[in-house]
């Protein structure tokens, strides 16, 4: 068995161009199987484009990627027997009620009249919309409908399953249900998921890659990624103004920058263990009137904003 | 590509079904029922209205006979049907694309030829149950109100018809293939349609390739009596029916490159 099979995603030197201008600059990602994968970056990063790609929408410009083993330009097999895909905006046909549109979809992928009940009854209860299975999905709400586009991806029992933006348009009961949902699939099936909300993929992937000017800046565990690149803060509230702790932090070394909001202050630092050692004391002997004390844990985010930001001037162009 | 075409019953249903919910194919038999009931009682009510309107001057017209009424219905099968399918298809692929169904259709293991040729064979459906309809209306008051047409003549004529029909509905689905707004598509499918009605009469050679030579003043005679060649019958059927596979490929190959 090659690499390419037993990864549930492998794309090596992916590109694409429109013109002259160049969306997917060489992308090489390794997705392992059944882990919930999330893709990261800021709009216009190249996320939707490396999802259209392995979804077989768009044909590339250069390099090659297989998902499920299988080549996404390969002629002898066809990919999307074996894939799910959800779009940042999924459509339906209004006319149809929720139980026609699924049962159409699993016409297509050729299953047989007695298992497309079943799996039609399976994915309706999966998803929450039994009982709204006659009802035309015109009038289905906003989060029916994304959770009937996620029943559709399921259809086929896919090896992997895409999801373009799944949540960023859903109010925040509509995502904590989609991210519940997500959550069950884990172990089932690979979910390869993209987004720009990070608490969202901070919460239910296992490994991330984030994406940027269509270039891979990083990919690794989402703890991995907290432990290499987010920097420490401690936060340190005053019942006073906190102007007095520029000057007291000022000549620690482990100190590397001090941002100050009213009676509260963010202290960047290069050495967390030196900081919980040195710092409290520090504060104890100011006198300074203390509230709060915290040493914040680093989020996705933190990771995010750092890599996006440290990308070399000559990466973005 | 991976031509599969075992989704495309699954498709040729949906399309089927989605013309019976969205009223498509009640528009499509009702226009052009009521085309073919129409063109006999008109022809026949003709020279009595004629009379009614001339405010006492006397307008002698020659007796209306079968000929007249199936020329009629002939002329009205030409027009009205075709700006119809027009209204009615132009959106086909257009609008599927703008609203993105098209995304999740094509994400599952269906190839865009598929996609296209359901669309076609639905559409192409709806027409041949209408133009039927049409037909046995029109033959039947002909009949009643005039005298018989001949069968063999009628069904030829009906058989143009429909490939006449046919071609305008492969110029409507390349447009809607080709543009992404549908109003724009209805456009350049307009006048392809223009192009189909007028090109024959400024072109013989384009004229002995489309069907609609039939129901022209030459060769219209000959057909009802009996005298024409099999030759000119089969050429403009078979030339227009080769036309409407030459522009279906196109239309596959075209969908094939573009972008969802």
């Amino acid at each position: 068995m090659t690499v390419a099979e037993q990864a549930a995603i492998r794309c090596t030197g992916l590109r694409k161009s429109y013109g002259t201008a160049e969306v997917l600059k060489g992308l090489d990602l390794t997705v392992p199987a059944k882990s919930v994968f999330g893709l990261l970056g800021p709009n216009g990063a190249g996320k939707s484009t490396t999802m259209k790609l392995l979804t077989r929408q768009i044909a590339p410009t250069g390099g090659q990627a297989w998902v499920a083993g299988v080549p996404i330009s390969g002629k002898s097999t066809d990919v999307r027997q074996r894939i799910g895909y959800l779009s940042e905006q999924p459509a339906f046909y209004l006319w149809m009620t929720g139980y026609e549109f699924l049962h159409f979809i699993g016409e297509l992928f050729g299953l047989k009249p007695a298992l497309l009940r079943q799996r039609c009854d399976e994915l309706f209860s999966l998803v929450g919309l039994t009982g709204a299975e006659k009802k035309r999905i015109g009038a289905y709400s906003h989060g029916m409908r994304q959770r009937l586009g996620i029943a559709q991806a399921l259809m086929n029992q896919p090896e992997v399953l895409f999801l373009d933006e799944p949540v960023s348009a859903l109010d925040p009961l509509g995502r904590k249900e989609v991210l519940e949902l997500l959550a069950q699939l884990k172990g089932h099936c690979t979910v390869f998921f993209s987004s720009h909300i990070l608490a969202d993929v901070d919460r239910v992937c296992d490994q991330v890659a984030v994406l940027h000017h269509g270039r891979l800046l990083a990919q690794a565990s989402t703890q991995d990624l907290k432990e290499h690149y987010a920097q420490p803060v401690i936060t340190i509230e005053l019942e006073t103004e906190a102007n007095p702790l520029t000057d007291l932090l000022k000549l620690e070394n482990y100190v590397q920058q001090i941002n100050i909001q009213g009676n509260q202050a963010s202290v960047l630092v290069t050495d967390l263990a030196l900081a919980k050692q040195r710092l409290p004391a520090l504060l104890v002997q100011s006198g300074l009137p203390l509230l709060r004390y915290e040493v914040a844990l680093p989020t996705l985010e933190d990771v995010f904003v750092r890599l996006v930001h440290e990308e070399p001037a000559e990466a973005k162009q | 590509m991976i031509m599969n075409f075992s989704p495309f019953w699954p498709m040729l249903k949906k399309e089927l079904y989605e013309q019976y919910r969205t009223y498509r194919a009640f528009i499509a038999i009702v226009i052009l029922l009521l085309l073919g009931v129409s063109a006999p009682i008109v022809t026949k009510l003709t020279p009595d209205l004629l009379q009614s309107l001339g405010n006492g001057i006397t307008i002698v017209l020659p007796a209306q006979t079968a000929n007249d009424a199936l020329a009629s219905y002939l002329k009205n099968m030409t027009q009205l049907p075709g700006l119809m399918l027009i209204l009615l298809a132009m959106g086909c692929v257009a609008e599927e694309r703008s609203r993105g169904t098209t995304i999740t259709v094509l994400t599952k293991p269906v190839s865009r030829s598929v996609f296209v040729l359901a669309k076609f064979f639905a559409y192409a459906a709806v027409l041949l149950v209408s133009t039927a309809l049409s037909a046995a209306a029109a033959y039947f008051y002909t009949t009643q109100l005039f005298s018989a047409l001949p069968v063999t003549a009628f069904l030829l004529l009906n058989l143009a018809l429909f490939i006449f029909f046919l071609l305008a509905l492969a110029i409507t689905i390349l447009a809607s293939v080709l543009l992404r707004n549908a109003v724009a598509a209805g456009g350049l499918a307009f006048a392809g349609f223009l192009a189909l009605s007028i090109l024959p009469g400024l072109n013989a050679t384009t004229a002995q390739a489309l069907p609609s030579i039939l129901f022209g003043s030459e060769r219209l005679p000959l057909l009802l009596a009996g005298t024409i060649t099999p030759g000119e019958i089969l050429w403009p059927l078979g030339a227009g029916l080769g036309l409407v596979v030459v522009l279906l490929l196109l239309t596959c190959l075209i969908f094939q490159y573009q972008e969802l």
